[in-house]
């Protein structure tokens, strides 16, 4: 038979999926901790609709690659030294194996989740997607449409051939 | 499927906050009309803080109407001259007011007149905030009235690199002298006085008696910067202790044990210390008094060029591990008579260590 040997929590996903989860994993869940301390001695498991069980494995998979790293710092000063370090090579390539959609869906659960260091290196991540492309390819890339009006796309080209000059 | 449409605004923001200034201002604000709006939220501005107003990327064109929506939250303003914008970039702090400043960095002035005492002269009459003041490569033109402007400012920072007649620099200012330069030099610290926390020289003919004079009246400076300075660093001895001092960086010429006999006498509560350059009269006696008497050390950093090495021993390694029990960091390259006992030593207390 299976025997917990640490205490666990259990989350539902949106396809039904029961995931236990051991707690000293899910203390990456932000401000989400408490309400699942409170959960820990009940058998119901704590659905969570917008996530898919695709997604919570690729959570869950994150939080124990990351089980102890320091905690992200609080004060804004040391925030922003923290949020110019590079995404380490194992993340990168975690974050892009599944493409774009899956991208996001983790972004998404990283955010319900309040997942901050999970969330910082996958921002990260659809930023340099994102830097040095044009308008028209960032369009093209994240399948964005080009809702401007004809009006408001001449004041653009006005304002690019100026910047040409 | 999942698109970048289905994330809420905080979480593009976010995204948005790691991006160019330039990529904001002129390319994502020109995808859609969501991305429009973002670009230019007051969330995404007050979390970058900084403004680049037509500085060192070119590309970078602020409208009246992008200036106007994100000045209130700019505290860091960053103005190169390199192409003589002057003109346009004093037009534009003129016609808005950027209130919150509390960082100015003005570079590259010296390619000719760049409105560079100009701008130095609003910003100082509008923003009785500022507090960090940051001139790389800057006019000496009217050396006085540069110094005279600074001096009514009341910083905690100031940056002055490349300066005047600064070493290697390709033009020479004819109109000041290196007396003149040190002269005013000491002028304006002194006149910043107690005030002045931080204080970064880099790269600027700035001699022992110039220093000396700045650490006499500057008493309550924390961090000290003196890097490719033409100082023999003989100005930390003979002069009283500074205990609020905290970090020191020192790049290139002429340290000695000398030198750091004198710093570990000046600066006992240092916390960062880090030596760049020919470290070849560096040994076992400065190291031994830099270990025994600044206890607090955090990260101790000594690199060499070439095989210009410091004389370290074993023991040296001992006593910086057995005194700075608080040290994270610790580099020193080119070893040669270190054995296995001095690396042990030194990595039972630090998790990051660059021995060589």
């Amino acid at each position: 038979m299976y025997k917990k040997i640490v205490p666990q929590i259990k989350l539902e996903t949106y396809e039904k999926e029961v995931f236990e989860i051991d707690l000293d994993i899910a203390k990456k869940f932000g401000k989400l901790v408490p309400v699942l301390q409170e959960l820990l001695n009940d058998d119901k498991p704590l659905t969570i609709k917008t996530i898919n069980s695709g997604t919570l494995k690729k959570i869950i998979t994150w939080c124990t690659y990351h089980k102890d790293d320091p905690l992200p710092p609080e004060d804004d000063d040391n925030r922003m030294k923290h949020s110019t370090e590079e995404v380490s090579s194992w993340d990168d390539k975690f974050l892009q194996e599944d493409g774009q959609a899956a991208l996001f869906d983790l972004i998404s659960a990283a955010h319900t989740l309040d997942i901050d260091g999970l969330l910082d290196v996958a921002c990260k991540v659809v930023a340099t997607m994102i830097k040095g492309k044009a308008p028209e390819e960032i369009r093209k890339v994240f399948n964005i449409k080009n809702d401007f009006t004809q009006q408001e796309e001449d004041q653009v080209r006005k304002e690019n051939d100026w910047c040409e000059d | 499927m999942a698109d970048i449409g289905v994330l809420p605004d905080e979480i593009l923001v976010y995204i948005f906050h790691f991006m160019l200034q330039s990529d904001i201002v002129s390319v994502m604000r020109n995808v859609c009309r969501r991305w429009k709006m973002l670009s230019f939220s007051p969330t995404l501005w007050r979390r970058l803080c900084m403004v680049d107003l037509g500085g060192e990327n070119q590309n970078i064109m602020w409208s009246d109407e992008n200036i106007q929506t994100v000045k209130s939250f700019v505290k860091n303003l960053y103005i190169s001259l390199f192409s003589n914008q002057g003109g346009e970039c004093l037009n534009k702090l003129i016609k808005h007011d950027f209130s919150e400043l509390k960082e100015l960095t003005l570079r590259d002035s010296h390619f000719g007149n760049s409105k560079f005492i100009e701008i130095l002269e609003f910003v100082a009459s509008r923003n009785t905030n500022l507090s960090c003041l940051s001139v790389k490569f800057g006019a000496c033109e009217h050396l006085e009235k540069y110094f005279d402007i600074i001096s009514n400012i009341q910083l905690r920072t100031l940056e002055i690199n490349h300066g005047g007649s600064a070493l290697g620099l390709r033009q020479k200012c004819k109109q000041c002298s290196e007396e003149k330069w040190e002269h005013c030099l000491v002028q304006l610290c002194c006149a910043k006085g107690k005030d002045l926390r931080n204080l970064s020289l880099g790269v600027n003919r700035v001699n022992d008696e110039t220093v000396s004079s700045i650490l006499k009246h500057c008493s309550n400076l924390t961090t000290l910067e003196l890097d490719k300075t033409n100082t023999t660093y003989s100005c930390f001895l003979d002069i009283q202790q500074n205990i609020n001092l905290r970090n020191i960086s020192l790049f290139n010429i002429n340290i000695n044990d000398d030198t750091l006999i004198g710093i570990a006498q000046f600066a006992p509560f240092l916390i960062s210390f880090s030596v760049e350059g020919n470290l070849d009269s560096i040994s076992t006696r400065g190291i031994q008094k830099i270990s025994e008497s600044c206890r607090y050390l955090e990260k101790l950093s000594f690199r060499n060029d070439h095989d210009h090495a410091p004389k370290l021993t074993d023991s040296n390694l001992f006593t910086i591990a057995s005194n700075c029990k608080s040290l994270k960091y610790i580099q020193f390259q080119s070893l040669k008579h270190i054995t296995d006992a001095g690396f042990q030593a030194v990595l039972k207390i630090v998790a990051t260590y660059k021995l060589s």
